[in-house]
């Protein structure tokens, strides 16, 4: 593949999904799920004479992000308009910003250093833009080419979007996810974007292979398919290429249930976007004392944590940054850690099994946390530790948990693995341990800590299906009677 | 000068979707050359030294804290509508 | 009780405080005013949405209520006129333009509910250029305005109706908007007192835009006291508008003394009496500087070069601005539709567009476009705002030295309907003196300086920013000296006479 000269080239937009309200107006950034054009006001319809307000949290986003990638940043904030008709567009032109004369990006010329092949790589940043998003269209027949008509709900309208776009830095399909993964990773380390929400992560990829032109994919929603479908072009125009084909500069769709990239059946648009600075929104000065106050609350970053993970945990760096990668997996490390301590234990459990299942079962993380919940995949650990289950079985009930979405313990229990809680069955277990094992109960009374030997022994005898919880608070008991009765003989 | 005026008419009229009728074309046209011949005239300034000025600045612009307000009634977001379904707004065909 | 004359010559001062004395006077002083309506309406066109009798009445018995409890509303019981590029809310607002023909409005502009606070009442909306794109109000989807002073001339535009509306006493005092002239342009043709205010005093939340960056909303009124007690109300920050200036309410009316503030030095622009300028106009504001001039204020004349090109300039911008403020006006959302089944959107757009709008709007959306396109930007719209910031930086200095700067408010008296609407340069023309103060966003007024041939003469006053009150003060003290104040045009003349 690299004998093409592949240059790729990202545009990532995010939603700031920290924000409560909208970009310009206060309609609630919570869109999802509601009934249509229900979280809409004069101004995100782009009604006659609505006008736009800046949320000012937005600009610290933005600010923010752009200090997390060391981009250089704009003295003035200006807002463009960007001029294009499409109806899920209220105004006709989106309120953007512009990288020319008479506007400005928040940000450009900053860098993101990835971990490719085992080592760090550069990608350069060329700016930022903070903008709105449009409304959403939907195709009653299901299909663009064949509904008669559209459908609008406006209620994503005027939502603040993030635009990031890369210098064509990445070589390779896998390159290009893992940037969108490091990315995705500050991006939810800043607290700024929750990215298991539907839609708000959305990448279009430029692609060129030598001698061929530029190819645009646009609207795809995840770091896997960014990789898919790069590698799908790469060999479309491959091939194309061997064919003595040309390829011409065109723009393309991802269609994420066929896997293929098909040509954007759009008209062809004159593209003139007559972008001037936006006279409703007068540019404000991002003075260094707000600079340095946004600066002053960027958390720790996934890189630090890295660190961390490795100087603080023991993990290695490869499972430090696996772990990482994504926030919530790395919360949830912590968390499990926090519980049942074993940290290098955990970190293998939760990027080799617990992680891997995630993606096979195409879980969203947060869902296959709250099956799987730190307390429950530390009492696994803890029946490991206790030799009730050995790692085969441990392996076995992360997958059994998340496709089932059972609880640890019914698992178990199914499994054959469960407690035994009777208090009467348990207890003639016990006695019958007791009495096989004189010389370990005559040490246990002596020596508190040596209760474990016989805790173990009832384990192994009722083939670790003892609660263990119970077992010792019997044993405790059994011991107690015994100790007071010779105390009393004696 | 005719024909040179009507290419830019087309693009024109392309990128800002509006078409000029048949009957009106002659009036505006001619009028069209005279209104940019009018823009002209600034052209004999020299304003290599100047910086553009694109609004009365503004020494403190308005932002808002990011408090969510009210929205407006479906009813009231339908009223001026003309064509609907389920509470959606229908719009013209995009391929 | 026995009036010596109708109610509705009294200054809405008076009319406030005789309102509160008795409340039962405001509907009187409604049906005052729709009796002149009835009588004179058809002839001059003021209005495209007239508010039923009944309705208004409904509002003037909240309004009488409130006062009986003790309500100091200071427009309370006042019937104003609102262009129609101003959002009522639940009555209609066209812009005067197909394209809005049946546009109801879920809410209001915010000088709409400042008014209604202080117990205003609409009593209409007011006919003008289709979004305000035009100098006469012929540019109207619906009619063209007559002017009263002259039914067979142009009341000026594009508040046509609004300044139509004050001059013949359909209503005590309206809003217009001013975009280029479009307030003081039609307050001079029509004899009374119009204000663009500093850009950024008066809310444009609601204000339907033509060019944003130019463009303020402004009363006009029979005098100066009603113009000076409607801006009070009208002015103010909003947080709704990004461009609301940050100041304080202030009470205009405490301007009205004849006593002046200072000794006002005073500029004349040598480049707008210089050639091109009616000898009707000229004689007025010649007047008018003999005036102010023994009232002790120095008058000088000064010289700025570049407010040759401040026309082309301003129409570049405000096309610009247009062409993109327009855009939304697709018939999706709103307005006149297409039917959009079976439609390509650019299809159905273009066709909404190209039969929505009117030919004017057409073009300057047309030349917006193209001054804005690819190739092009840098020589017009960019160059544009070049030549705006020298005039910027000229207006700074002269304010410097300057209290106010003296101009004819348009070059001639009012044109016949139909004599400068075929000629875009004739038309544009009008604009010349009252298009600069668009441009560095300062404060003008025109007052009336004279009535020639039966024709009323205006005449500009310039201010620095938030300079109203000396607009104001001078004025008032202009008003009194030549007692041109509620001028009466003859048609109605018979109609408001007890």
């Amino acid at each position: 593949m690299s004998s093409h000269n592949v240059k790729i080239g990202l545009e990532v937009h995010v939603q700031v999904t920290s924000l409560k309200t909208k970009l310009f107006c206060s309609c609630s950034s919570d869109y999802r799920g509601k009934p249509p054009n229900t979280n809409v006001c004069p101004t995100c319809l782009g009604l006659p004479g609505s006008l736009p307000v800046l949320n000012a949290e937005a600009v610290k986003a933005g600010l923010m992000v752009a200090l997390a990638l060391k981009c250089s940043i704009s003295d003035l904030l200006i807002f463009s308009r960007k001029h294009y008709f499409y109806p899920d567009l209220v105004k006709n032109y989106q309120i953007s910003q512009y990288d020319g004369v008479g506007g400005a990006a928040i940000a450009k010329n900053g860098f993101i250093t990835i971990n490719f092949n085992g080592g760090p790589k550069v990608v350069r940043i060329r700016r930022i833009n903070v903008e709105e998003d449009p409304g959403k269209i939907i195709y009653p027949t299901g299909s663009l080419l064949t509904s008669k008509y559209t459908l609008i709900d406006y209620n994503r309208s005027g939502i603040a979007l993030l635009e990031i776009v890369t210098e064509p830095d990445l070589t390779s399909p896998k390159e290009a996810r893992i940037f969108v993964d490091t990315l995705r990773s500050m991006l939810e380390h800043m607290g700024l974007v929750n990215t298991e929400l539907e839609g708000s992560l959305r990448v279009d990829a430029n692609i060129s292979l030598a001698g061929g032109s530029r190819v645009e994919i646009k609207n795809i929603s995840s770091s896997k398919d960014v990789e898919k479908a790069l590698a799908y072009e790469i060999i479309r125009q491959s091939k194309a290429l061997e064919h003595g084909e040309s390829i011409r500069r065109e723009t393309r769709h991802w269609d994420d249930v066929k896997k293929v990239t098909v040509p954007a059946r759009i008209k062809e648009v004159e593209e003139d976007y007559r972008y001037f600075p936006d006279p409703d929104l007068p540019p404000i000065k991002l003075s260094a004392t707000v600079i340095e106050e946004v600066k002053s609350k960027i958390p720790e970053l996934p890189d630090q944590r890295v660190e961390r993970f490795i100087r603080t945990y023991g993990l290695s760096e490869y499972l430090a940054n696996v772990l990482v990668a994504r926030k919530v997996l790395a919360d949830y490390f912590e968390e499990c850690v926090k519980t049942c301590k074993e940290p290098e234990l955990i970190g293998n459990i939760i990027v080799n099994d617990f992680k891997r299942w995630v993606e096979e079962l195409d879980l969203s993380m947060n869902a296959a946390i709250n099956m799987l919940p730190p307390t429950d995949l530390c009492r696994l650990i803890h029946l490991l530790n206790g030799n009730v289950i050995n790692i085969k079985i441990l392996k076995g009930v992360i997958p059994k948990v998340l496709k089932s979405g059972k609880n640890v313990e019914t698992v178990i229990y199914e499994d054959g693995y469960a407690d035994i809680s009777d208090e009467s069955v348990l207890m003639r277990i016990v006695d019958e341990v007791i009495q096989e094992n004189p010389k370990a109960v005559s040490d246990a009374l002596v020596n508190p800590k040596a209760i474990n030997y016989l805790v173990g022994q009832v384990m192994k005898k009722s083939r670790g299906r003892a609660n263990p919880d119970l077992t010792n608070k019997l044993l405790i008991k059994k011991l107690n009677e015994i100790g007071r009765a010779s105390g009393s003989a004696g | 000068m005719f024909d040179y005026l009507e290419l830019w008419l087309e693009r024109v009229s392309r990128l800002a979707l509006i078409s000029i009728r048949d009957e009106e074309r002659e009036v505006v046209l001619r009028d069209m050359k005279k209104i940019i011949e009018f823009f002209n005239s600034i052209n004999v300034l020299d304003l290599a030294d100047v910086e553009p000025l694109f609004m009365v600045l503004n020494e403190r612009p308005v932002l808002r804290d990011d408090v969510v307000g009210t929205s407006l009634s479906i009813d009231d977001v339908l009223a001026n509508v003309k064509e609907t379904s389920e509470g959606y707004v229908k719009g013209p065909r995009t391929a | 009780m026995i009036y010596l004359m109708k109610l509705l010559r009294n200054d809405a001062v008076e009319l406030v405080k005789l309102f509160q004395s008795d409340p039962n006077l405001i509907d009187e002083y409604v049906m005052e005013t729709y009796e002149v309506i009835d009588e004179v309406e058809d002839l001059i066109k003021s209005y495209i949405t007239l508010r039923p009798l009944d309705d208004v009445l409904r509002d003037c018995r909240e309004v009488r209520e409130r006062v009986r409890k003790g309500f100091k509303g200071r427009l309370a019981g006042l019937l104003i006129a609102v262009k129609d590029v101003i959002v009522t809310k639940n009555l209609r607002t066209t812009c005067a333009s197909k394209t809005l023909i049946d546009f109801l409005p879920p809410y209001n502009a915010t000088v709409i509910d400042r008014i209604t606070a202080e117990g205003g009442i609409i009593v209409g909306k007011t006919n003008m250029d289709e979004f305000a794109m035009g100098s006469t109000t012929e540019n109207s989807f619906f009619f063209p305005t007559h002017n009263p002073w002259d039914l067979s001339r142009v009341p000026g535009g594009s508040s046509g109706g609004s300044a139509t509306a004050v001059s013949a006493y359909e209503a005590t005092m309206a809003l217009g908007s001013d975009t280029g002239g479009s307030i003081r342009l039609p307050a001079a043709y029509t004899g009374i007192s119009g204000l663009k205010p500093t850009y950024g005093l008066v809310s444009r939340y609601g204000l339907i835009s033509y060019g944003t960056s130019l463009e303020q909303i402004g009363p006009m009124a029979r005098n100066v006291g009603d113009l000076a007690l409607l801006l009070s109300v009208i002015a103010g920050h909003d947080p709704r508008d990004s461009t609301s200036l940050y100041v304080d309410e202030v009470d205009y009316t405490r301007f009205l003394r004849l006593t002046p503030i200072k000794n006002y030095k005073i500029a004349v622009i040598r480049e707008c009496i210089e050639e091109g300028v009616d000898k009707a106009v000229l004689t007025s504001l010649n007047r008018s500087i003999y005036l102010l001039e023994s009232e002790g204020f120095e008058i000088s004349e000064v010289s700025i070069p570049a407010i040759k090109y401040a026309l082309p300039t301003y129409y570049i911008i405000a096309m610009a601005e247009a062409s993109s403020n327009l855009a939304r006006y697709d018939g999706v959302r709103y307005g006149y539709h297409v039917r959009v089944e079976d439609r390509l959107w650019d299809e159905a757009y273009s066709e909404v567009r190209s039969n929505g709008f009117g030919i004017e709007v057409k073009k300057r959306i047309l030349l917006g476009t193209f001054v804005l396109s690819a190739g092009y930007y840098d020589q017009y719209y960019l160059k544009a705002s070049k030549v705006r910031k020298l005039l910027y930086d000229e207006f700074l200095k002269i304010f410097n030295q300057y209290d106010v700067v003296l101009t004819p408010t348009a070059p001639s008296l009012p044109p016949k309907i139909g004599e400068v609407i075929t000629d875009p340069m004739k038309l544009y023309l009008s604009d010349i003196y009252v298009c600069t103060a668009n441009l560095v966003g300062l404060p003008a007024i025109s007052i009336p300086a004279g009535i020639v041939d039966d024709m009323p003469v205006g005449i500009q006053l310039i201010g620095p920013k938030l300079g109203e009150g000396t607009l104001i003060n001078i004025a008032y003290i202009h008003e009194f000296k030549t007692g041109l104040k509620n001028l009466t045009p003859t048609v109605v003349r018979p109609y408001v006479q007890s």
